[in-house]
């Protein structure tokens, strides 16, 4: 990982009373010591022995040699919000490193808030017998669950699972078969198509299975699987998943039954650029009902809850870890209004100095088109009118090759099609709801030149990644989420199409308006694209060539 | 009267007041004998225009002759409201005599709860030497009676408080209104004081309305000690109730089922350290209905170390239903009799024929239109019907019942106390407790079932010192029973006068407001059968009396603009020629 184009900002509040961040404490010495020998354990099944002299903690460094994980770790463990976006499944090994970190802060957390209410209920059995009075002990929330992983699917579940249980040093699993039966992949879901990009294979590797929940309770040395909701210490579920074991009935209107998530204390998002294409809105959703007050009490103990729970203040002490391989404003939303951590926060962020453009060929022109009006677009659904009125009359009328229009999101993509079906033009379709015969048709008649115009969503690519062939002509209708999707869709223009001989006059054309800043960011770099943003709405079009 | 037992001095005079009362002319002169029997919307407005001080004037009059050692100047700013004819000028005279005895009565104290109007000079003077101070309050408590306007302690305050303090437990007996809620309050806020513990005390009481006001006004009296008080009612959310439990609150006020259902369910609410249990109204709560939720908390209380008071206007006698609160060596503090009402209170019967009385009520309405007014129903379907036949009749009613929700319970209670509404069609969920000290009127539409309960009922009005004026209504199959209650308050209460050909030249109307409302309730009942698909328990029926509520009105803007308009559909024969 190059750590040269990372950066982070580190906001913590002004206000003391908390731990100061000159010199955070050692990851040693805020591990348990049971955690920490299975850490030192798994490091060194993984070749990265630390040399620890008996007796003495291992240093940070021992324990974490990658310096940008070093440096999460300490604020992960300080119980910092962490928002930070150079997540990537391409460093296999460096994603691995980063879920291991947290997958020991979630144990941690969970085995020393358990510690706290086991030795208090010893002390209220001691009280009970006595003349004394029962202290006021108050260590828990209304319900049992205190850690939320949100993640996009089984695999990436089984993998936390497997980490769980190997690093919390825990002698039985209960329903481990189970688990493994139900989250491995099949042994045909597995193969993958080898020709897939690298990336694509790692990501639906394993099991994708997008809805799922499962409980995970501990207790001593045991470990249960599907443990009941309100019985268990972490929640790891997919967000639709969660989502649909929300949804109650009250009275015959739909309610929102969340209860189980009043008292998460530690919530991780990972791989939220994942998430982002399968729905976001459950995410949204989930964060807007973390911590609040149930409405049933489960049986709660209403003398042990937390004043901050009873007073609806939980949502400060909540710690927020959210990762993702890039920037997307849902994402940024999700943060900054619904992240409240007194302890601060570490956003980290890639900076992007060439972008995905670079990856592409000199040899065909790119222009990058403003969208003529929108600068004074007041809302992305202002912004998105403008855009397909701009598109229908200026960019419609020049097409006359084999052209794909590639478009992120799929009411843009609706709205097109509507549009196109009213004026009885020809064209293809590959949606993420497209069926399969239909993908194979509408393909091969554009590569054979039947089909003139094909609509392709950014989603319908991020699962199948199809290479399309007979492209004579590149439109984006709005720019791609990932920035590597915009230099694969230009490669296509190299593809050789079987059959017929491709017009050696390929060109680009990109759309972008003030709303795509990060967007463009990364497929253009930094640099270019402030410029582009800045003098958008003078200059109209930018050709890269 | 002769019951009264007050513990250090007799109240001479009230029981001359009613008799003396009940010499004088009852009703005034009416403005005129209709003309004909034909009688208009515009007539019947004019008629209870000119006869609104009725009331005002009688109880001024009453006021003045009680007074009459000192009458009250009449002060010459004071322009009188009521454009009256000429007629009733001696009416308009009374109301602006009542007008200044009520400023007279404000400018003295709370101690005017037991009676402005009838205590004897010896007693003024030493109520005037008593005050909260020197019954042994703290300063903090003290503070908070400035505040809330309480100057004086008023008669049960005197004599309750100190007992209390002593740690002794009590049995309080004292008419309605006379701020019992304080007398209990101020000894558990001032033993909080001394020793502060998470629920230290407990106070029951029969009904959610009244143990919603009793936990306001102790949390007022609480609140320079910073004392924290939980209301446990039903029909509210219990997760909210349970958040304010966990909050360890010091007093906890509710209704006895609700208060066990949180016992039985909320971990971590325990009464081991109960120091004082309260029970307001405490005769309904020994009752049987009460039984197992009442022998649950008492269970679940710790028996050494507890100190219990009842309270109430009106006290049960038997014996084992005292021993049940397990009270040792209790005081009684009376400060009146058994079953006494104050004497500013004036009360009438109205011997009437059964199928008239909705005329007869909504003649009374109508010529008392402008004072606030309760008026109790046996149960809760003659509350719906009276108050959907009175509201076709155009009159600003709310209605209170166990029927309807505890949402709607607050939202009707509230619309009356504010003064939005001005009758109350209730059934005796209202009759104990409820402080509202604006209600005149109170019509007992069916004769009370016991005689405690018509003391609680009435008691209703006449608060605090104000004057006020009880009807009830009996049939000729109620005679017997009017006269065992009327055995039982130990008074033969005077006959109310009216002119019957005028109550009668309403009755047409009436009676077609009646059969519309009771059309109403049978489609409601109907469609809300329908639409559930069979009951299903107390649930469906809140529903079914919702959805009747709701449609009763709807129906009513629709036909209130019809008659409104003159007779468009009731009017027949009648009209004005």
């Amino acid at each position: 990982m190059d750590l040269s184009s990372i950066n982070g900002v580190l906001r913590v509040p002004a206000s003391d009373g908390l731990q100061s961040t000159s010199s955070p404490a050692t990851i040693a010495s805020q591990l348990k010591s049971r955690l920490l020998d299975g850490f030192l354990s798994h490091n060194e099944e993984r070749g990265k022995a630390a040399h620890v002299v008996n007796g003495t903690p291992p240093s940070d460094i021992q324990l974490v040699s990658n310096p940008l994980h070093r440096e999460l770790a300490r604020n992960i463990f300080s119980y910092r919000d962490i928002f930070m976006t150079p997540r990537n499944f391409e460093l296999d090994v460096d994603a691995d490193e980063l879920r291991t970190i947290y997958v020991l802060h979630v144990l941690n957390h969970v085995f020393k808030h358990r510690n706290v209410v086991l030795k208090n209920n010893q002390k209220l059995k001691a009280a009970k017998g006595t003349e004394d009075e029962t202290p006021e002990l108050r260590d828990q929330g209304f319900t049992r669950p205190v850690v939320l992983l949100l993640v996009p699917f089984r695999s990436t579940a089984l993998a936390i699972v497997k980490q769980l249980a190997a690093l919390s040093g825990t002698k039985q699993q209960e329903n481990w078969q189970r688990f493994l039966k139900e989250y491995s992949s099949s042994s045909e879901q597995n193969a993958l198509d080898e020709s897939k990009p690298e990336d694509y294979k790692r990501i639906f590797g394993g099991n994708i299975d997008d809805s799922f929940r499962v409980g995970v309770q501990f207790s001593g040395k045991n470990m249960k699987l599907f443990s009941d909701f309100y019985s268990s210490d972490i929640l790891i579920a997919s967000p639709l998943g969660l989502r649909m074991a929300m949804d109650g009935v009250t009275k015959g209107k739909p309610t929102i039954q969340a209860d189980f998530l009043s008292s998460i204390e530690v919530v991780i998002l990972d791989h939220a650029d994942v998430i982002l294409q399968q729905n976001f809105d459950h995410v949204q959703v989930i964060f807007e009902n973390l911590n609040t007050i149930p409405k049933e009490n489960h049986d709660c103990n209403f003398s042990r809850v937390r004043s901050w729970n009873l007073d609806g203040k939980a949502k400060y002490l909540r710690q927020s870890i959210l990762l993702s391989s890039y920037l997307f404003p849902e994402l940024l939303h999700l943060s900054s209004s619904l992240c409240a951590n007194i302890s601060g926060s570490l956003y980290v962020k890639t900076s992007y100095r060439d972008g995905a453009i670079s990856k592409t060929s000199g040899d065909v022109p790119q222009t990058f088109q403003f969208v003529e009006g929108s600068e004074s677009a007041t809302s992305p659904e202002h912004d998105s009118d403008l855009r397909f009125n701009f598109f229908v009359e200026r960019v419609l009328k020049s097409v006359n090759q084999s052209t794909i229009v590639f478009i992120s999101h799929y009411f843009d993509f609706l709205k097109l099609r509507n549009h196109l079906e009213e004026k009885g033009i020809e064209f293809g379709e590959l949606s993420e709801y497209t069926p399969g015969p239909s993908v194979n048709r509408s393909r091969s008649h554009f590569m054979n030149g039947k089909l003139k115009l094909l609509l392709v969503t950014e989603r319908f690519h991020f699962y199948h990644r199809y290479k399309l062939r007979g492209m004579e002509q590149l439109v984006f209708y709005t720019l791609p989420l990932v920035a590597d999707f915009y230099a694969e869709f230009v490669k296509f223009f190299a593809l050789q199409s079987s059959g017929r001989t491709v017009k050696g006059n390929p060109s680009v054309t990109a759309l972008f308006s003030k709303f795509d800043k990060l967007k463009l960011e990364r497929i253009l770099g930094e640099q270019r694209a402030r410029q582009l943003s800045k003098h958008g709405h003078e200059r109209k079009a930018w050709l890269f060539a | 009267m002769s019951t009264t037992q007050t513990k250090k001095r007799l109240r001479t005079d009230d029981a001359d007041v009613p008799t003396k009362s009940s010499k004088r002319p009852l009703n005034p002169p009416l403005a005129k004998p209709p003309a004909t029997d034909s009688t208009t919307t515009q007539d019947l407005v004019k008629k209870f225009k000119t006869k609104r001080p009725t009331l005002g004037s009688k109880i001024a009059e009453l006021g003045a002759k009680s007074k009459s050692r000192n009458p009250p100047s009449v002060p010459p700013d004071v322009v009188p409201s009521v454009s009256g004819e000429k007629d009733d000028l001696s009416a308009l005279v009374a109301s602006v005599k009542a007008k200044a005895i009520k400023a007279e009565a404000e400018d003295g104290s709370k101690e005017g709860q037991d009676g402005a109007v009838g205590e004897t000079e010896v007693a003024d003077d030493e109520n005037e030497a008593v005050t909260f101070e020197s019954l042994g309050i703290i300063p903090q408590i003290c503070e908070a009676c400035v505040q809330l306007n309480y100057k004086r302690p008023t008669q049960i305050q005197r004599e309750a408080i100190p007992v209390a303090l002593q740690g002794r437990d009590i049995i309080g007996l004292a008419q309605t209104g006379s701020g019992k809620t304080a007398a209990f309050g101020i000894p558990i806020l001032q033993a909080l004081w001394k020793d502060p513990k998470p629920f230290f005390a407990l106070v029951l009481a029969p009904t959610r309305e009244l143990a919603l006001q009793i936990s306001a006004s102790i949390a007022a009296l609480g609140s320079p000690i910073g004392a924290r008080v939980a209301c446990l009612v039903g029909g509210m959310d219990m997760m909210e109730q349970a958040v304010a439990l966990a909050r360890m609150p010091h007093v906890v006020v509710g209704t006895p089922g609700r208060v066990v259902d949180h016992l039985e369910n909320t971990k971590g609410f325990r009464l081991g350290n109960l120091r004082m249990l309260v029970l307001d109204e405490a005769d309904r709560l020994l009752d049987l209905d009460f039984g197992s939720e009442i022998d649950k908390v008492l269970a679940a209380s710790p028996r050494e170390g507890r100190t219990t008071f009842l309270f109430s206007a009106t006290m049960t006698s038997k014996v084992e239903k005292l021993q049940r609160a397990s009270l040792r060596d209790p005081v009684r503090v009376e400060v009146a009799g058994k079953y006494t009402t104050v004497a500013t209170l004036l009360q009438y019967y109205m011997l009437i024929p059964f199928s008239h009385k909705e005329t007869y009520l909504a003649h009374l309405l109508n010529a008392h239109a402008a004072l606030p007014t309760i008026v109790f129903a046996a149960t809760v379907i003659t509350c719906q019907r009276l108050s959907l036949a009175l509201r076709n009749l155009g009159f600003p009613v709310v209605a209170l019942h166990g029927g309807l929700s505890q949402h709607k319970r607050l939202g009707a209670l509230g619309k009356f106390k504010a003064g939005e509404r001005g009758v109350l069609v209730a059934t005796d969920v209202a009759s104990r407790g409820l402080d509202i000290p604006s209600v005149d009127l109170v019509v007992n539409y069916d004769v009370p079932g016991t005689g405690k309960d018509y003391v609680h009922r009435v008691g209703r009005t006449a608060r605090a010192g104000k004057g006020g004026l009880a009807v009830t209504f009996v049939t000729q199959y109620d005679i017997e029973w009017y006269q065992r209650i009327e055995a039982a308050l130990n008074k033969k209460l005077p006959e109310f006068q009216h002119d019957k050909a005028e109550v009668m030249a309403m009755h047409e109307r009436v009676s077609e407001a009646v059969r519309y409302a009771n059309m109403q309730m049978k489609e409601e009942a109907m469609s809300g059968r329908h639409r559930k698909g069979g009951g299903q328990g107390d649930d469906d029926g809140e529903e079914a009396v919702g959805a009747m509520m709701k449609g009763g009105k709807s129906k009513f803007d629709r036909r209130g603009k019809g008659m409104g308009g003159g007779r468009a559909k009731s009017g027949g024969g009648r009209g004005r020629k």
